[in-house]
């Protein structure tokens, strides 16, 4: 009984940014449906275009199990398999995963986008099927477009690809298509001597968005090559879903590639107007760069006055006075040029204002970069202006210079700290102002860039900037301990310390990612961590539950064994110098003295019985051990690996 | 090969009117108000609400401050025409169907490189949302199409699709032309009116205004009275729905005009916008217990 099954769900356009998803998700959960219904097979395949999802399963049978319980009665187990094969289908579509779905119709069926025809059969024969309120038919439909949906019966599923293609006028293989486009495209632009740079996702979507894929090339006007190049890239790329088409040396052509849905009768046309548009909508960047040119980005410092950040954060220009301050106090810390920081804080809320990134928001940062270059300003400080807004991603680029770094850190704190002030903190399923990924930008700028900025007295000014003279202690905690969490995770999820380590560093009165960071790794690079885990243990059981020994002190007097006299005496220059070592780094140092610690400590404990008879030296050696525990806590959370 | 004949605005306007009526669609009149979008239209407003089957075509100036570009644009205007064809439920080949009035246009999907772009229209004055495409025409695009799932805030079930088309855009790919100036209106025995002389100038002064003629000041005044009158309209104990919700209209065009003036900042901008929103689900609202109609709030 090894027959091959096929389901096709024809719909309208589907959203090219999500297929792959959806497909792999329905794929998925095929696998997995089969799985439970003991159903073997040789292969499942997935086919995805804009308008269908279809799934194959190859020489589908059941497992030995089912086979023998139903004796190997051919007829049994055909029905069998078809009644097992629609619960697979139906629930395998039930669990897709999509973002958004949609009604379209007056029941109450809800899918990701209209469909408009089912196909579903076992070999040759088509299974009846009423998923989604749809009966399944046993033909597919072929390119909406050039074939005019036209019915094509399937006679038998092992034949769909090929019949599709050739009566269907559709590659159903995103394989096959995805070389096509590329092929296409590698020889047209041979002929230009030009060369294609083109990003994974994008290509995937521009493949998604076609069934019939015809490739051509066309080019916009050459004067429009001194637009600057996000811009050109933006109206060719994202608006139009061309390609840019570069040189042999990287830089942006002025032609292009369209990828067409159809056949090449018209190809001259399909041409000039994807050029017109092109050129129509570079002509209008014209228009708005000329409309900025007429004035200088400083100049729309005033009017930020009048555009209101958040209604419980004042204005932009507010902000931007609060970035200007945090900025200079971080430029000495920093030993940066306090001027330049100064001119970049007051730049870098401006272009805000300008009439491109009113059209085009997601240009915010780089149009300030680009007008604050031609109009001479230093080149560190226009590129703040763009820099600023990384990392864009959790694990995007940084900003490169200092002064970006510094404007970056800045805007980032005052807009964290603001938003806890106004009562919009984030929560574990909710962070609309992205307070997170601010957050962790600024840890991974302090930390990457290794600059020794302790981030709670910067809390503690962004504090001020807000509240002046209000003292809001319960407020700096909130958020020092929101940072604290967010360096824990980083830490652990980047460098892959353990949580024992990293615990100890961060408790300390100054928190300074970088040193923290250090402090962590130096640690994680101690070889004995197993001989202090357990004398610690040690020390720890025996200590425990000992009473009277609280507020008082250790009576160096009273100590008459060497072994215990010699513990003390080095236990009490590792006290004196601990904090001195841990702020140098003296790790070495540390472990050395460590080391010793443990090693008298557990020839203490094979010597000399610590339950003394005499209840001073009993209640003077419990309070040594815990000395040792006390000052070890320091370097290493010891409740952490004890546990 | 048979030339194929090229039409003239008038007679596209015809050609689409005529196809729709065809199938089954009442043309109404536009509306006489300054909007944004054939969607604001009394007809496509309220009838998407309602469950009860409708279809309707209308003609609708639209006007949208913002793109004021002086008349030295070849592609955008601040006044254009669009054709809204809005139907509930609808029906299984409404692709096809919209397709046909293409080709009705001699626009042939077969050489024409037609895609339809996943763009899910949306607008926050009026809550409207919906999933769909623009369609274009050799990557020019010349249509929306659109299932509306939300219109006032209230869930549309049954959907609402609505095909809206851009009259000029799809008169400047018929035509052949670069430039919406250039196009032609009518066409009588040797005479072509162009598009130019009924607009050009209308365009020049309007962008003029727009950009920067506008009294702020006084604008700002007429919207919160129409919010206000608006308001007062709704609240009454037998509440006059139409009256109210063409204030609200006014208020949104006056909005608009502030927009194209770059009188918000992106956040203030918001405040606005829930104002108005508010104002539109309460006049929804108002209309679904008057006239029975089960909603549900999204």
């Amino acid at each position: 009984m090894k027959k091959d099954f096929l389901i096709e769900i024809i719909t309208e356009e589907l959203p090219p940014k999500n297929i792959m998803t959806i497909i792999k998700s329905f794929y998925r959960n095929v696998i997995n449906e089969c799985e439970k219904k003991f159903i073997k097979y040789n292969k499942i395949i997935w086919y995805a275009t804009c308008r269908r999802l279809s799934i194959k399963i190859n020489k589908i049978k059941y497992k030995k199990i089912i086979i023998n319980k139903l004796k190997k009665n051919k007829k049994k187990i055909l029905v069998k398999i078809k009644e097992d094969i629609k619960t697979i289908i139906l629930n395998s579509i039930k669990k897709i995963n999509f973002k958004k779905v949609m009604h379209w119709n007056n029941t109450k069926i809800k899918f990701i986008r209209p469909i408009r025809n089912i196909l579903c059969m076992l070999k040759n024969k088509k299974i009846n099927l009423k998923i989604l309120n749809i009966k399944s038919k046993n033909y597919t439909l072929g390119n909406f477009f050039i074939k005019n949906n036209k019915k094509i019966y399937i006679k038998n599923v092992s034949n769909y690809k090929k019949k599709i293609k050739k009566e269907g006028k559709v590659i159903i293989d995103f394989l096959e298509r995805k070389k096509k486009i590329l092929k296409e495209i590698k020889k047209k632009i041979k002929k230009i001597n030009g060369k294609l740079i083109i990003k994974k996702k994008f290509l995937e979507e521009i493949n998604y968005m076609i069934e019939w894929p015809k490739i051509y090339i066309g080019k916009f006007k050459s004067k429009f090559l001194n637009i600057y190049k996000k811009l050109i890239k933006h109206v060719v790329e994202n608006t139009q879903k061309c390609l840019i088409i570069y040189s042999k040396s990287n830089n942006i052509t002025k032609h292009f590639v369209i990828i067409s849905n159809i056949s090449k009768k018209n190809s001259y046309r399909i041409i000039l107007d994807n050029e017109n548009i092109i050129n129509e909508k570079l002509q209008d960047i014209i228009f708005f760069l000329k409309l900025d040119y007429k004035k200088k980005l400083i100049e729309n410092l005033n009017k930020l006055k009048k555009h209101i950040f958040h209604k419980k954060l004042g204005t932009f220009f507010e902000k931007t006075i609060r970035i200007k301050k945090i900025s200079s106090w971080i430029s000495k810390k920093i030993k940066i040029n306090k001027k330049d920081v100064i001119r970049a804080s007051l730049l870098s809320q401006c272009d805000l204002l300008t009439n491109m990134v009113f059209e085009f928001p997601e240009m915010q940062g780089y149009i300030g970069m680009k007008y604050a270059i031609r109009e001479k300003e230093k080149k560190k400080i226009a590129y703040s202006i763009k820099e600023q807004y990384y990392p864009l991603f959790y694990n995007s680029k940084i900003p490169k210079n200092k002064i970006s770094c510094t404007i970056s850190i800045s805007e980032k704190i005052d807009t964290i700290v603001g938003l806890f002030i106004s009562g919009e903190k984030p929560n574990s399923k909710n962070d609309p102002f992205y307070i997170r990924k601010k957050s962790i930008g600024i840890i991974r700028i302090l930390l990457e860039k290794k600059l020794k900025i302790d981030l709670i007295k910067l809390i503690k000014i962004s504090i001020y900037l807000y509240l002046k003279n209000k003292i809001e202690k319960t407020l700096k905690n909130k958020i020092i301990k929101y940072f604290k969490k967010r360096i824990l995770s980083l830490l652990i999820k980047k460098y892959n310390f353990k949580k024992c380590f990293i615990m100890s560093s961060i408790n300390t009165y100054k928190i300074i990612p970088i040193i923290i960071y250090r402090n962590t790794l130096q640690i994680s690079n101690y070889k004995n961590i197993e001989i202090l885990k357990n004398t610690c243990k040690r020390i720890k059981n025996i200590t425990k539950n000992k009473k009277n020994v609280k507020n008082k002190k250790i009576k160096e007097k009273i100590i008459n064994n060497n072994i215990e006299k010699k513990l003390y005496f080095i236990l009490k220059i590792f006290k004196k110098n601990i904090i001195k070592m841990i702020k140098k780094l003296k790790y070495k140092n540390i472990f050395y003295y460590i080391n010793i610690i443990c090693k008298i400590t557990n020839v203490l404990f094979k010597k000399i019985f610590i339950n003394d008879k005499n209840k001073q030296i009993r209640i003077n050696r419990i309070l040594i051990l815990k000395e040792i525990n006390k000052q070890f806590n320091k370097i290493i959370k010891l409740k952490y690996i004890l546990n | 090969m048979k030339k194929e004949k090229i039409f003239c605005l008038q007679k596209i306007i015809q050609i689409i009117e005529h196809f729709w009526e065809k199938n089954g669609c009442t043309i109404v009149p536009s509306l006489d108000i300054p909007i944004g979008a054939g969607t604001f239209h009394k007809e496509t407003f309220f009838n998407s609400i309602s469950s009860k089957k409708f279809s309707r075509i209308y003609l609708q100036a639209c006007r949208r401050p913002s793109d004021s570009r002086n008349g030295k644009s070849n592609s955008r205007l601040q006044h254009y025409y669009q054709i809204q064809v809005v139907i509930n439920p609808p029906p299984k080949d409404i692709q096809k169907k919209y397709i046909n009035s293409l080709k009705a246009l001699n626009i042939n999907p077969k050489i024409q490189d037609i895609k339809f772009i996943e763009d899910n229209w949306e607008n926050k004055t009026i809550g409207a949302s919906g999933v769909g495409w623009e369609v274009r025409v050799n990557g020019m695009e010349v249509t929306q199409f659109t299932y509306f799932q939300k219109m006032a805030n209230l869930e549309c079930n049954p959907s609402t699709v609505e095909i809206t088309y851009g009259l000029e855009r799809i008169a400047m790919h018929i035509q052949n032309k670069n430039n919406i100036y250039e196009l032609i209106w009518n066409e009588k025995l040797n005479e072509k009116i162009k598009y130019k002389e009924i607009f050009l100038y209308n365009e020049i002064e309007q962008s003029l205004y727009n950009l920067k003629k506008s009294n702020i000041k006084e604008i700002l005044n007429f919207f919160k009275k129409n919010i206000k009158e608006s308001k007062r309209l709704i609240l009454l104990k037998n509440p006059l729905i139409f009256p109210s919700y063409e204030h609200l209209l006014l208020s949104i065009h006056q909005f608009n005009l502030l927009e194209s003036r770059k009188h918000f900042s992106i956040i203030e901008r918001q405040n606005y916008i829930y104002k108005i929103r508010n104002l539109s689900k309460l006049i929804a609202i108002k209309y679904c217990i008057k006239n029975n109609i089960n909603y549900k709030k999204k």
